[in-house]
């Protein structure tokens, strides 16, 4: 299989790198001498956020870091479950994913961790640093308890081990981690911008992209740049040429939810209720993140509804969304929203 | 009738007072005759009696297994553990030599051999016979009474289960009362689920004694005690209210009918509405209160508390409703596994409401309730969840949907993961990853309604 242009053309210094170049600079000088402390890189998807860790690490070991292979680690919980998870790591970094374990990331986080940090890293030549870096990604997904576990690691062995945490929201980290590293928000690129690289990326590529087309998936990618050129290549792969670019495929998940958007307004009952309950089921299964299902369910719902409940829609999918970053069983708000929302057309359709 | 009343605490210590050993015969004769003499008189199973006494006779005969057979033995009390060994043993001409834990004896100067040790020689020294047995009798040990020393370090008994595994040679039976609180749960304790796998220990799990075979049971001791002349035979009321109120206890089912078929108690009559007043004696007052100090503590399995809640009976009260359930209680009973309890109500509730608004009010508590269980810090905080669900549950449920619903458990949520699945494509990407390469390898949305 021939390489994505997404990973075909992702940016592998900073020097590469195509916007936020103010910032690249100063991560650049920051990580210049081992001196820096743990860091926490923050932003909305597709904005490039692990590009830039990759390009940091590049810049502390050289070319090294580029050498990856991945590990299978089995990790005993205290009730004696074994635990598995898959690491990617070189021989200066180590990249997890905790929240792909659960309920059980504290354990990786104190174990794995734990043993990562406490090893001493074997200088072998002089370009090397004296310490590793772990970098942890969804770290907005981690359970409270791991991130209280995390907090002790964190100052222990700040001395052998970096941490670079990576997150999409700073809201589900708790303070504690955030004041002990270094924030650092990466914002997604502007639609301009997108534009300018999609156009880049085709030249590379040797395909003409007109700008009018690229200025039209740059909007429709909603500030994701690796959704706008996946979405480019997509449009490539299907028919060839640009020429004519009615329709720019959307993902299926999202088109999923706008029916079900529409199946929500058309009928009210609670047989519906059990129904729709399936199919959020079905988008938690395949990984969809609740936070992205709720935000475009309630955009598919504002649009197509009768224009007096939009307030008190919106004022309730406060309430639901709020309630759902503070707990872990999402399918439970998302459902209470969905029936609030319900009782909201009902008793409006009933009013008319 | 002065000695009547003592029977009441049911002391089976020897007897102490003059006046009580004249007696003593007769009434030993009436409760030993009430305990089973044959597997037949059991109140249990008779699929129960066969597995357990198979499992003896397979742990007896198997004499080249290289370790001690073990056999764990759960249940509700009073539902007859102890005495379905006894009578298999008995039947099969088995000796069942049980563990009494013993007082610790200290020397003027050295302390005496703590608990753990006698536990362990119990199992081990258990091989020497008494010189009063008859030779080749095959023998089985009982273990019921658990040192205490093990509710706090459950690994001590590991160990022992460790040495007598390779060391002791008769078999062991462990017999363990099921307990509603966590603390004392002594099979979660000192049998956790790996130990019962590492020592090959089998487990036969005894239910509470159902109704058919508990009015079996009552009639057999009823025509026992009509025979004799201390007591008269309870009546056929007296019976039911036993069997309802026993709640499958079945020593305690027999502890009241000894009660109730005592000559001078001949008013006893229960109802068996009790919330149900009619003009009263003051006779009548004070044995219905003896009766109800026998009512043993409802215990509500997960099934029979989830109807509890998603069923609620209202009754009643003036021009409002109450509901009619002892919901303090319900709570306390579920208050070990809040979370269970809770993802259990979520995947059920809809099936019983009727009506579109209630589901709202439910579902607004439910995800209330979910808020508090999550961010919880003691557990009383998991109390209050449970009470603002449970109440909101039934609050809200006035359109009811009475039908039968099966219940299903919760659903748990496993992320599909591809093999090869480190592509760093992040779930909302995929689609766009099955367009290019033109496979189906992550899963594809498609609407049906």
């Amino acid at each position: 299989m021939s390489m994505l242009w997404v990973d075909k053309y992702r940016p592998k210094d900073f020097s590469m790198l195509d916007y936020h170049i103010q910032q690249s600079q100063e991560l650049k000088n920051l990580v210049e001498h081992s001196d820096f402390p743990h860091l926490l890189i923050y932003g909305p998807s597709g904005a490039g956020k692990k590009t830039r860790i990759m390009c940091i690490l590049k810049e502390l070991f050289g070319p090294g870091v580029e050498r990856l292979k991945m590990d299978n680690v089995t990790v005993v919980t205290p009730s004696n479950k074994k635990v598995e998870i898959v690491t990617v790591n070189s021989n200066y970094h180590i990249e997890i994913n905790p929240s792909d374990v659960g309920i059980y990331d504290r354990v990786i986080i104190m174990d794995l961790i734990k043993n990562i940090a406490q090893t001493q890293h074997i200088t072998t030549n002089n370009n090397t640093r004296d310490f590793k870096v772990v970098v942890l990604t969804e770290a907005d997904n981690l359970t409270v308890d791991a991130q209280h576990a995390l907090r002790r690691t964190m100052e222990k062995y700040s001395s052998n081990c970096r941490l670079i945490l990576c997150a999409t929201s700073l809201s589900p980290v708790i303070p504690a981690i955030q004041s002990r590293c270094l924030l650092i928000r990466v914002p997604a690129p502007s639609t301009k911008e997108i534009a300018t690289i999609l156009q880049t990326t085709c030249k590379k590529e040797d395909v003409s992209l007109p700008l009018s087309f690229a200025e039209e998936l740059a909007k429709v990618c909603n500030g994701n740049l690796r959704r706008a050129l996946l979405m480019c290549e997509a449009c490539k792969v299907e028919n060839n040429s640009f020429q004519d670019y009615k329709t720019i495929p959307q993902p299926d998940w999202r088109v999923f939810i706008t029916k079900l958007a529409d199946f929500i307004i058309q009928k009210q009952s609670i047989q519906n209720i059990v129904r729709i309950r399936e199919q959020l089921y079905e988008l938690l299964t395949n990984g969809i993140p609740p936070e992205v299902i709720f935000r475009n369910l309630v955009e598919a719902l504002v649009l197509k509804c009768n224009e007096a409940v939009i307030p008190f829609l919106v004022q309730e999918a406060a309430i639901y969304e709020y309630r759902m970053t503070q707990g872990n069983k999402h399918i439970i708000h998302l459902e209470a929203f969905v029936i609030k929302a319900m009782c909201l057309f009902r008793n409006k359709s009933n009013t008319q | 009738m002065k000695k009547f009343t003592r029977w009441k605490s049911f002391d089976f210590g020897p007897e102490t007072s003059v006046d009580e050993k004249k007696s003593s015969p007769k009434r030993k004769r009436t409760r030993t005759m009430i305990i089973p003499q044959s597997t037949a008189d059991l109140a249990v199973h008779s699929k129960k009696i066969q597995e357990i006494e198979g499992w003896i006779k397979f742990a007896l005969n198997s004499k080249e297994k290289k370790h001690t057979q073990f056999l764990l033995i759960t249940g509700p009390t009073g539902c007859g553990k102890s005495t379905t060994i006894l009578t298999i043993c008995k039947s099969i001409n088995v000796k069942v030599i049980e563990w009494i834990n013993p007082v610790d004896i200290d020397y003027e100067l050295l302390k005496g051999p703590g608990q753990i040790a006698k536990f362990l020689e119990f199992f081990i020294e258990s091989k020497y016979n008494s010189l009063f047995d008859e030779t080749n009798v095959q023998k089985i040990l009982l273990v019921k009474d658990f040192p205490n020393v093990f509710v706090k370090k459950n690994d001590e008994f590991f160990n022992i289960l460790e040495e007598s595994y390779y060391r002791a040679t008769y078999p062991v039976i462990f017999v363990c009362s099921d307990c509603s609180s966590n603390d004392l749960n002594l099979q979660r304790l000192l049998f956790p689920d790996e130990i019962q796998a590492k020592y090959s220990i089998s487990n036969i799990c005894f239910n509470y004694c159902a109704p058919t075979l508990l009015k079996k049971a009552l009639k057999r001791a009823q025509d026992i005690i009509a025979q004799s002349e201390l007591f008269k035979g309870p009546s056929s009321d007296t019976i039911e209210a036993i069997i309802a109120t026993s709640m499958g206890d079945l020593r305690s089912a027999m502890n009241q009918i000894y009660i109730a078929s005592l000559k001078d108690a001949k008013s006893l009559h229960i109802d068996i509405s009790t919330s149900e007043k009619q003009g009263l004696k003051k006779k009548r007052v004070e044995k219905k209160l003896t009766i109800k100090s026998m009512i043993k503590d409802e215990s509500l399995g997960l099934f029979h508390g989830l109807g509890r809640v998603l069923n609620p009976k209202m009754r009643n009260h003036g021009n409002t409703y109450r509901i009619n359930c002892d919901i303090q209680k319900l709570v306390a009973e579920f208050s070990i596994q809040p979370n269970k309890f809770h993802s259990f109500l979520f995947e059920n509730y809809l099936k019983y409401f009727g009506d579109l608004d209630d589901t709202q009010e439910a579902s607004d508590t439910l995800s209330f309730a979910t808020l508090i269980l999550t961010n919880w810090d003691n557990i009383q905080s998991c109390t209050i969840s449970l009470w603002i669900q449970i109440l909101g549950l039934m609050i809200s449920n006035r359109h009811k949907e009475s039908k039968w619903t099966q219940i299903t458990g919760p659903k748990k949520i496993d992320k599909v993961c591809c093999d090869g699945d480190r592509d760093n494509i992040h779930p909302t990407d995929r689609f766009y990853y099955n367009i290019l390469t033109k496979t189906r390898k992550y899963h594809t949305f498609n609407f049906v309604t």
